[in-house]
């Protein structure tokens, strides 16, 4: 089988489900091998199962089942030695896609300290962490393609996720500067931002009372306020819609596209002010 | 009569630069003022920090100025240095009105040679800093059922800026952060903004490191080198903010005149947002 992204070696942080398996499996059928990094260990705050063993290895057969290979990595991206090893591992990566994260709402005054490291340690630290292992390959190679996949809570602000816009204004904050830094090295670093995905991390009852600004609020009340709250009366983003945009942007047209956000939000974005 | 008769501020990084010319300019209006510091160097930070006598310099200034002043030195990084100010200015003071989360460092290298000291240090100061400082907070002025908020981010929140990562990163955090919390005490009679302020004519710019930022191509580059080059970045043909610039936009938000602004930005930036989408 021949795809856009035939030779191409990918890494998929946060690999083993949600997003980041979807745009696996994707980048398989088009292609490339992949290495999958997931299953973080010690994690606290998530009010749902983070993603194991079992799941990442599940991720990594749906890849191999395209003909392509993969390669799982228990990798916490918040671990700087374990996210130098994994790259070490790997190998030249030309294609990075960033999609570790948590959602564990809470009030501002009632947030932990564990609760904001957590979340700004995985979403914005792990970033840098497995950004700074792979750039000075890229630079010194044929360049690459970053796409850094993140919550809409990265454009605006959004109650009782305080850690979660914090660590993503700041990771596209981060995704600019690098694009600027290695604009002239092949690179681009380019960032989707979507609103809610229907995946376990949000199928908790502090998302519900988050999405549905009340307390005790269920399933069906926050899938209600999230069609009342976009544009398009959709309550998620289809995964289908975010794996699409990721390609195109480690795709060709991506060459002279770097440091943009893209967001993904059901008619939200048509609100922002820029 | 000063517009903040009866108030008191907390305020961060108050030892000097930018945290002390607020200070003042809050205590000219009427307010006591509470300021912490770290009044210590931190080691991946290539210039001087302020030290005790700075902090001690700007309560001297208060005083001066008629008003009470608490000043304590904490370390924004720690939950318990920063518990410990915040409790220490209400004992002191009796109740916080206002909180600057002011305090703030900067340093610079390529990407890929940002240590993990840089990195921490840096997100640890300016992002996770800001967090602590309004949690801490934030309680005192919910409890009032009013109160003024006011961050210090920077235009560097609003782009990309190379050999700066670490700073952008949690300079556009603090960003997400201010709207978050807006939205969360709306109702409380809190308000939460940040100012975004250019180059600001202070000890964190005028030092050799970051000269050799924006004067790469020159050995050892002067305040008189990089002059010129600094002014050529802004539609405003100025080097430098004074401090009391960014002073006046955070009276401005702990103003009257501002209890219906909440959750924006305000940029000091000498026309620098005009070239921005």
């Amino acid at each position: 089988m021949s795809g856009e992204f035939e030779g191409r070696v990918a890494l998929v942080a946060g690999g083993a489900r949600g997003v980041g398996a979807a745009c696996a499996l994707a980048l398989a059928e088009s292609g490339a091998d992949v290495a999958l990094l997931d299953a973080p260990a010690g994690l606290a705050t998530p009010a749902y199962p983070v993603a194991g063993a079992a799941e990442l290895e599940a991720s990594a057969a749906a890849v191999r089942a395209t003909g392509r290979s993969a390669l799982p990595i228990a990798c916490d991206v918040r671990d700087r030695a374990a996210v130098r090893t994994a790259i070490e591992r790997t190998g030249p990566i030309d294609l990075v896609v960033l999609a570790a994260g948590l959602r564990t709402p809470v009030a501002l005054g009632e947030m932990s300290d564990t609760q904001w490291d957590e979340t700004v340690d995985t979403t914005l630290n792990g970033g840098f962490n497995v950004l700074r292992e792979l750039i000075p390959a890229m630079i010194d190679g044929d360049g690459g393609r970053i796409v850094l996949v993140l919550g809409d809570e990265g454009r605006r602000g959004a109650p009782l996720l305080s850690h979660q816009a914090a660590a993503a204004w700041g990771a596209i904050g981060l995704a600019k500067s690098v694009a600027v830094e290695t604009a002239d090295a092949g690179i681009a670093v380019n960032v989707v931002c979507t609103t809610e995905l229907d995946t376990p991390a949000f199928d908790t009852p502090a998302s519900w009372a988050q999405a549905a600004r009340a307390d005790g609020a269920g399933a069906e009340d926050a899938a209600h306020a999230l069609r009342v709250r976009h544009p398009r009366s959709e309550a998620f983003v289809p995964l289908e819609r975010v794996v699409e945009t990721v390609l195109f942007l480690l795709g060709r047209p991506g060459e002279a596209m770097t440091g943009s956000v893209v967001d993904i939000s059901n008619g939200l974005s048509a609100l922002n002010s820029v | 009569m000063g517009m903040l008769d009866e108030q008191v501020a907390f305020i961060t990084g108050g030892a000097r630069g930018q945290g002390r010319s607020h200070a003042l300019a809050l205590a000219r209006e009427g307010a006591d003022i509470a300021i912490c510091d770290i009044a210590a160097p931190i080691a991946s930070v290539p210039y001087p920090l302020a030290d005790a006598d700075d902090l001690a310099e700007t309560k001297r200034q208060v005083e001066e100025l008629g008003r009470r002043c608490f000043a304590t030195v904490a370390d924004v990084r720690s939950t318990a240095e920063v518990e410990a100010a915040v409790a220490g200015a209400v004992a002191e003071l009796g109740h916080l009105d206002i909180v600057l989360a002011n305090a703030g460092i900067c340093g610079f290298g390529p990407f890929a040679e940002i240590s993990d000291e840089m990195w921490d240090d840096m997100i640890g100061t300016d992002l996770t800093g800001v967090f602590k400082t309004l949690r801490a907070t934030v309680p005192h002025l919910v409890e009032r059922g009013s109160g003024r908020i006011v961050a210090t981010s920077s235009m560097g929140g609003k782009m990309g800026n190379p050999n700066l990562a670490h700073y952008v990163a949690a300079k556009w955090g603090v960003i997400g952060l201010v709207k978050t919390l807006a939205l969360e005490v709306a109702d409380k009679g809190v308000t939460v903004n940040a100012v975004c302020p250019a180059t600001v004519d202070t000890e964190m710019v005028h030092n050799d490191a970051l000269y050799g930022l924006f004067a790469p191509d020159l050995e050892n580059p002067t305040k008189a080198d990089v002059e010129p080059r600094y002014t050529a970045m802004n539609p405003v043909p100025e080097p430098w903010t004074p401090v009391e610039e960014i002073s006046a936009a955070i009276l401005y938000l702990v103003s009257p005149a501002a209890r219906m602004v909440s959750g924006t930005t305000l940029d000091v930036c000498m026309g620098a947002s005009a070239r921005m989408p």
